[in-house]
C-alpha cells in the first residue's frame, strides 16, 4: 500500500486491520469515529424520515459485510459514507413519496432580517426551500450535500457516486442555480 | 479604463466550494475584488451554500439502529468465534500434526460447509480478536438482566424490562440471535424480569414469534414459560393466544402442547376455543393434554355429556 490519504493515519489503518480479521471491537471504534459525518449524508438525502436510521443500519451491516474488499485506497470514512449515500439513494427512489422536506432551510438569516419579514412571509420562504430541495435529483442533492456540509471534493464525490468530476461539478452547478434562485427573496431582505 | 469582467457564475461557484487551483483562485478573486457584481454573487452563492443543512438526527434512533446492526453482524459471528475460539482450538492443539484437516472436520462438523476442503479457509483469526458483540443474561443476585459488551473498555449494562435499552436487547437476542444459547439466555431473562415491567409490544411480539416458529422445540417450550410468566396478572395479546391455539393443535413437542393448554387455561377462553379445545380432547396423542382439555371445556361451563 503505498500512500495513505486517510486523516487519521495508522491508527485508523490498524482499526481498519483489526476489523478485517473480524475484531467487531475496531469496527466499532471505526464506525463511532465517523457516524456523525454518515448520518448527516444519510438524513441530507433522505431528509427528516425513519427510513434514515433503516439506511444507517443497513450501510453498517453492508460495510462489515464488504470490509475484506476494502484496499484502504480512501480514507474509512470515504468508503463508509460512499456505502451509505448509494443505500439512501437506492432508498429514495423506492419512496419517492416526499412527505417530509428533506431538507431546512437553516436559521442562518440574521436576526433583524427575521424579525422583519412577517412569519407569513418566513414560512412561505421555508416552504419554497423545501420544494427547490424537492425540485432538484437525487443525485444534484447529494453532491450538494456532500460538498457543501462534508467539505468532500468533487473528485472524491465522483468516486461516491461511480460518475465522472465533470459530472459531478455540472450537478454541483444545477443545484447551486436552482437554490440560489429559490433563496433570492431571503437574500435581498438582508 | 477596466477590463470587461464576464461575470461567470461557474467559476464563482467553484470558487465558493474551493474547487479552483491556486493560481485559479487567485485570479477569480481578483476578478471579484474590481466588479461589484461579482461580489455581490458570491456572497449569494455562500448564503445559499449554508442555508440548506440536513435535519438534525435523533441520538436513540442512531444508537438503536447501531445496536441492531450490530446484533445482525454478530449473529453471524456470535456462534462462529465460540465455535472457533473453543472447541476448534482445542482439537487443534490436541491434533497439532493435521491442523487443517480437524479444523476442516469440524467446520463441517458444525455447519459451516466448507464444501471441498480448501475452497475458503476459515477467517484466520486469533482467539482474542474474536470478539462477540454482546450477550444477555438473567443474574440472580442482581435481579436484574445483565448485558455484557464483549469488548475491552465498554461498560457492562443492567436493569430489568422498563429499562428500554435492555428490553430491545432482548427482542434482538430474541429475533436475531442465531446462537440457541443466547436466545435461550434471553427466555430465561424475559421469565424472571416479567413482573418488571409491562412487556413492550416488540419483545412481547418477539416471544410470539417464537412459540409460532422456532424450530428448536425447548425454546419454543421457554417462550411460551416466558409469555405466560409476562401475562400472569393481564390478558393475552390476540396474537398471543392465536399462537398457542396454533401450538396447542399442531406442535409435535408435547411438552409444548401441554404447556399452550396450562397458559390458556390459566386466561380467559372464548367461546370460540371450544372447537379446537374438542379436537384436541379427542385426537391428541398424550392423555395428560386431552384431559387438560377436557377439564378446560367442562371450566368454560360445557357440560361433560355434552362432550362425549
Ligand atoms: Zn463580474
Amino acid at each position: 500500500m503505498g500512500e495513505q490519504p486517510n486523516r487519521m493515519g495508522s491508527r485508523e489503518t490498524d482499526w481498519v486491520e483489526q476489523a478485517q480479521r473480524g475484531d467487531t471491537g475496531a469496527f466499532d471504534r471505526l464506525v463511532r469515529e465517523n457516524e456523525a459525518g454518515v448520518l448527516r449524508a444519510i438524513s441530507g438525502i433522505l431528509g427528516r424520515s425513519p427510513e434514515v436510521y433503516d439506511v444507517y443500519q443497513d450501510s453498517l451491516v453492508s460495510a462489515f459485510t464488504k470490509l475484506r474488499g476494502f484496499r484502504q485506497d480512501s480514507s474509512f470514512s470515504t468508503w463508509l459514507t460512499r456505502i451509505a449515500v448509494n443505500r439512501a439513494l437506492n432508498q429514495r427512489r423506492k419512496t419517492r413519496n416526499a412527505r417530509e422536506a428533506p431538507m431546512e432551510l437553516a436559521e442562518h438569516l440574521p436576526a433583524d432580517s427575521r424579525d422583519a419579514a412577517s412569519n407569513l412571509e418566513q414560512s412561505e420562504l421555508r416552504r419554497s426551500t423545501e420544494r427547490a430541495m424537492e425540485s432538484l435529483s437525487e443525485r444534484e442533492r447529494a453532491v450538494f450535500v456532500l460538498k457543501h456540509t462534508h467539505g468532500y471534493k468533487l473528485r472524491e464525490i465522483g468516486v461516491m457516486l461511480g460518475c465522472a468530476e465533470g459530472t459531478v461539478k455540472n450537478y454541483l452547478f444545477r443545484a447551486t442555480r436552482k437554490l440560489r434562485v429559490v433563496l433570492e427573496p431571503a437574500y435581498r431582505d438582508l | 479604463m477596466t477590463m470587461k469582467c464576464t461575470h461567470d457564475q461557474d467559476l464563482l461557484i467553484l470558487l465558493q466550494a474551493d474547487e479552483l487551483s491556486e493560481t485559479e483562485a487567485a485570479s477569480v478573486r481578483r476578478q471579484v475584488e474590481s466588479c461589484e457584481a461579482c461580489r455581490e454573487e458570491l456572497d449569494r452563492l455562500s448564503h445559499v451554500a449554508s442555508a440548506v443543512v440536513p435535519p438534525a438526527v435523533d441520538p436513540d434512533a442512531v444508537a438503536r439502529a447501531r445496536a441492531l446492526a450490530y446484533t445482525r453482524i454478530g449473529s453471524s459471528w456470535r456462534v462462529r468465534s465460540r465455535v472457533m475460539s473453543g472447541r476448534i482450538a482445542d482439537v487443534l492443539r490436541r491434533v497439532r500434526p493435521m491442523p487443517e484437516l480437524a479444523l476442516g472436520m469440524l467446520l463441517v462438523a458444525v455447519g459451516y460447509g466448507i464444501g471441498s476442503r480448501g475452497d475458503t479457509a476459515p477467517p484466520p483469526v486469533a482467539e482474542s480478536q474474536m470478539v462477540d458483540v454482546w450477550d444477555i443474561e438473567w443474574d440472580e443476585n442482581l435481579g436484574q438482566a445483565v448485558v455484557r459488551y464483549d469488548r475491552p473498555g465498554t461498560r457492562s449494562l443492567s436493569g430489568d424490562l422498563s429499562n428500554r435499552e435492555v428490553a430491545y436487547l432482548l427482542q434482538s437476542a430474541l429475533l436475531e440471535g442465531d446462537d440457541n444459547g443466547i436466545r435461550n439466555r434471553a427466555l430465561k431473562t424475559v421469565q424472571a424480569l416479567a413482573s418488571s415491567g409491562a412487556p413492550a409490544d416488540d419483545l412481547s411480539r418477539a416471544i410470539t414469534e417464537l412459540v409460532r416458529s422456532e424450530p428448536q422445540e425447548a425454546l419454543r417450550l421457554r417462550a411460551i414459560w416466558a409469555m405466560d410468566a409476562l401475562y400472569e396478572s393481564t390478558e393475552l395479546p390476540e396474537d398471543a393466544r392465536d399462537a398457542l391455539l396454533v401450538a396447542l393443535t399442531s406442535d409435535a413437542g408435547d411438552g409444548v402442547r401441554i404447556a399452550a393448554l396450562n397458559t390458556l387455561m390459566a386466561h380467559q377462553t372464548f367461546p370460540d376455543d371450544a372447537r379446537t379445545l374438542r379436537q384436541v380432547m379427542s385426537s391428541d396423542n398424550n392423555p395428560y393434554v386431552r384431559s387438560g382439555a377436557a377439564e378446560t371445556l367442562q371450566r368454560m361451563g360445557i357440560p361433560l355429556e355434552e362432550l362425549r
